[in-house]
């Protein structure tokens, strides 16, 4: 990588030592390479260049580009009305797409660097999808239930029994290592609590949604006003016609989903999220509602189109879009090459257009439960001690993959930057006779001959969390709860189940498909832990406060504020003010040690402190390191005489 | 004399053995049912600024007495625990069913009307808690 800036930046220094017009000695040089934020990469676009501009283009700047040698110009984002103020302060109304005119990209962008309101020039970057895209068709012999305490909570989707990420019962058949209990806690959530809200929108940013499968047409978002428009006239007027379930940002168009070179990933990442649950169809989702069109919804912002998309400039319009149309979600199962960006700082000045679109998407209201959109991305799939970007920014959620034995998967990043980890499905897990050890959802009929079919990958793993995130917001959106989008993320990123206490030993495959993992490898390296629904759920009602005794220095329990992983997090700081210490007789500051808070109250109340830790890693992520959320949980302690160690009252 | 003596003595005692046992079983079956902690006048009591919500349920069958009990401490969900009571001298002790004792034993009283328990902490420093029953 290193190796490739330094080839690249003495060929711009070429170029500038031969081009006589651009010639202005070394400290053009150097405004060069500060306004040319990346370099080029086979994948790159060679027909234009992103520009951001110092102010809002007027003619005299747009005269500067011309002569630079800009064909065209053209605004990257569509303006929306009343969010100018918006799109003003994350910069969306100064990116330019700059097309070439005679000359190549090359030198189009150092002509470019030369103009004064110029203030960044990134090439066009491409981004891969988190698995190998490959499509077992669904076998079409569901497994008998086992589960006999479920059946009264459970849908009657008849695939949900081969769906072990929703309940996983260790059944060998699936693999022979397979442990029961490792899902995603989901099913009393369903029963008693919350099935999805049709108010909260998943935009799902990947290849095409097949918007009609017979098993997420009743979960898709429309957009009535291009439903009921006229066909070919952009009803709504927000600059993309005929955009009924969501727009294809590749091609410009409609949504595709069945092209040669579509594997179905979109379609497979939007039944794990919302496929219609309880409709006596094919699968069962994680928030697509109980059958009475409660799910919640999915928009396809289409970013993969065939053997095309997955660039910078594609996805940046896809992640305004759905803001702009009401999203609360994107879940987004795709990274750029591991180890292409290594810090926050990397990343963002290279792919300035796109962060600056998450940016504004996480600042979108578009709920009456949080105040900003959550950015779910999936960890990546080279196995590779770090997560990739844009996931492993320390402000966005990335998600790491077990298996259905509740282990690492072979393909599966970890380390920092990865926050939490949920089912992503594996392969190659003895005995092999069947596919049931990946994850099971819907496809393009067009594709596959079927509706049903096996994927594995982060990608996978990716919606889960997204949609458990869904329903969590239905859930505060039905108990009448608000948050920060903060610390919305916070709960989610801490509704976790231990990990690390499975990371012993070797995990072997059949036939020695895979070369085995050494577990301890991911030790403290799964993010915060393995996602529980319910503990979300929990969360969202409330955590008790922490009971405490008068009388001696005592420790107390945190996992109900972070998880059972909690003995294993990095806790960088408490805070507590001295009122709160004064109101229960604290001498001595509390301190935490091996995940428990020590504390030694001398006077009956109550208190509260402020605990921070690292979701993910040892380290926060920040402009010069790749690293971990930082995660803060107001923590309340009762004090009185004597206490029960379980936490009860009498 | 002496006879009339002892036989009014073996009445009285008769009588105040009997009177135990009728107070003592008086407060076992009153203490069955269904009791909601109050913090003076309100459904709840506050500790500092958090508020607790307790509802307990004592039943009693054959030779097993059982709690039920649903608490909501701070602003959070209700959380539920169930285990077993007993009551000896008045003095309330018991086990939750994951066998961790309750963290202190009370001495009990239960107000003329039958509606109010009283449990006073007995080990340690003395706390009073009080309890309305729930109809």
């Amino acid at each position: 990588m290193n190796e490739r800036i330094t080839i690249s930046f003495i060929f711009l220094l070429l170029i500038a030592g031969c081009t006589a017009d651009l010639n202005q000695g070394s400290n053009s040089a150097s405004r060069v390479s500060a306004k040319m934020v990346n370099t080029k990469s086979e994948a790159s676009d060679p027909y234009f260049v992103l520009v951001k501009l110092t102010a809002t283009l007027n003619d005299e700047t747009l005269g500067a580009l011309k002569a630079a040698g800009a064909g065209s110009v053209t605004p990257v984002f569509t303006s929306v009305a009343g969010k100018e103020a918006l799109e003003h302060k994350f910069g969306l109304d100064r990116w330019y797409k700059v097309g070439i005119s005679e000359n190549d990209v090359d030198k189009l962008a150092l002509s470019l660097s030369l103009v004064e309101e110029v203030s960044a020039i990134e090439y066009d970057n491409k981004a891969t999808k988190a698995s190998d895209c490959i499509v077992y068709p669904y076998d079409g012999n569901p497994l008998p239930s086992t589960d006999t305490k479920s059946t009264a909570t459970t849908f009657n989707d008849p695939y949900l029994t081969d769906q072990w990420n929703f309940n996983n019962q260790g059944n060998a058949s699936i693999a022979t290592t397979a442990y029961k209990g490792a899902d995603i806690n989901i099913k009393d959530v369903w029963g008693s609590l919350t099935t999805g809200d049709p108010s909260i929108i998943v935009a799902v940013v990947d290849e095409g949604v097949k918007y009609n499968h017979p098993d997420l047409q009743g979960n898709m978002w429309i957009n009535s006003k291009e439903y009921n428009g006229k066909e070919g006239v952009d009803d709504d007027e927000n600059g993309y016609i005929d955009d009924i379930y969501g727009y294809n940002f590749v091609s410009d168009g409609a949504i595709t989903f069945s092209k040669s070179g579509d594997s179905g990933h979109g379609t497979h990442c939007a039944g794990v999220i919302s496929a219609v649950n309880n409709n006596n169809v094919g699968i069962s989702s994680v928030a697509g509602g109980s059958g009475s069109n409660d799910g919640v919804r999915i928009m396809s912002c289409q970013v993969f189109d065939g053997n095309s998309g997955g660039d910078s400039y594609t996805i940046a319009k896809a992640v305004k879009y759905a803001a702009d149309m009401g999203a609360s979600i994107i879940s987004c199962s795709f990274g750029y090459k591991g180890g292409a960006y290594l810090s926050d700082g990397s990343y963002s000045s290279a792919n300035g257009v796109e962060i600056d679109a998450i940016h504004y998407f996480e600042a979108t209201k578009n709920n009456d439960v949080v105040d900003g959109g959550i950015a779910i991305f999936a960890a990546g799939n080279d196995g590779d001690p770090y997560a990739t970007y844009p996931g492993a920014m320390s402000d966005i959620i990335s998600v790491s993959a077990f298996g259905p034995d509740y282990l690492p998967t072979y393909y599966t990043n970890y380390g920092p930057g990865c926050n939490i980890v949920a089912p992503g499905g594996e392969a190659y897990l003895a005995p092999w006779t069947t596919r049931k050890a990946l994850i099971l959802s819907t496809v393009p009929y067009e594709l596959y001959k079927d509706n049903y079919g096996y994927m594995q990958g982060t990608s996978m793993a990716c919606p889960h969390v997204s949609g458990i995130t869904a329903l969590g917001l239905s859930y505060a959106k039905k108990l009448g709860k608000t948050f920060t989008v903060k610390k919305f993320k916070e709960l989610v990123v801490t509704s976790a189940n231990d990990f690390d206490t499975h990371m012993v030993g070797t995990k072997e495959y059949y036939n020695n498909a895979e070369p085995a993992l050494q577990l301890k490898n991911y030790m403290k390296k799964m993010g915060t832990g393995s996602i529980d629904t319910w503990l979300l759920m929990m969360k969202i009602e409330g955590v008790p406060c922490l009971l405490a005794s008068t009388g001696g220095k005592q420790w107390l329990d945190i996992s109900p504020y972070f998880g059972t992983s909690s003995v294993n997090l990095t806790y960088t700081g408490i805070e507590m003010t001295d009122a709160a210490k004064a109101a229960i007789g604290l001498s001595e500051d509390p301190y935490i040690q091996y995940g428990r808070l020590y504390i030694n109250p001398t006077k009956i109340g109550s208190a509260k402190l402020t605990i921070h830790a690292i979701g993910g890693g040892t380290q926060l992520g920040g402009e010069d390191n790749i690293g971990g959320m930082a995660i803060s949980q107001e923590v309340s302690i009762i004090v009185r005489s004597f206490k029960s160690t379980n936490g009860g009252w009498l | 004399m002496k006879k009339i003596s002892i036989i009014a003595l073996l009445a009285l005692t008769l009588m105040l053995s009997g009177c135990t046992k009728t107070t003592k079983k008086d407060l076992y079956s009153q203490i069955i049912g269904e009791w909601e902690l109050v913090g003076y006048s309100t459904k709840s009591v506050t500790v500092g600024d958090q508020k607790v919500s307790v509802s307990v349920s004592f039943s009693s069958y054959q030779t097993t007495n059982a709690f039920v009990m649903y608490q909501t401490v701070g602003d959070s969900y209700i959380k539920q625990y169930s285990g077993t009571w007993d009551l000896t001298d008045n003095v309330l002790s018991g086990k939750y069913s994951d066998g961790t004792a309750w963290g202190n034993t009370y001495s009990v009283s239960i107000s003329d009307d039958g509606n109010t328990l009283i449990m006073e902490t007995t080990v340690g420093t003395a706390e009073l808690y009080t309890y309305k029953r729930v109809e």
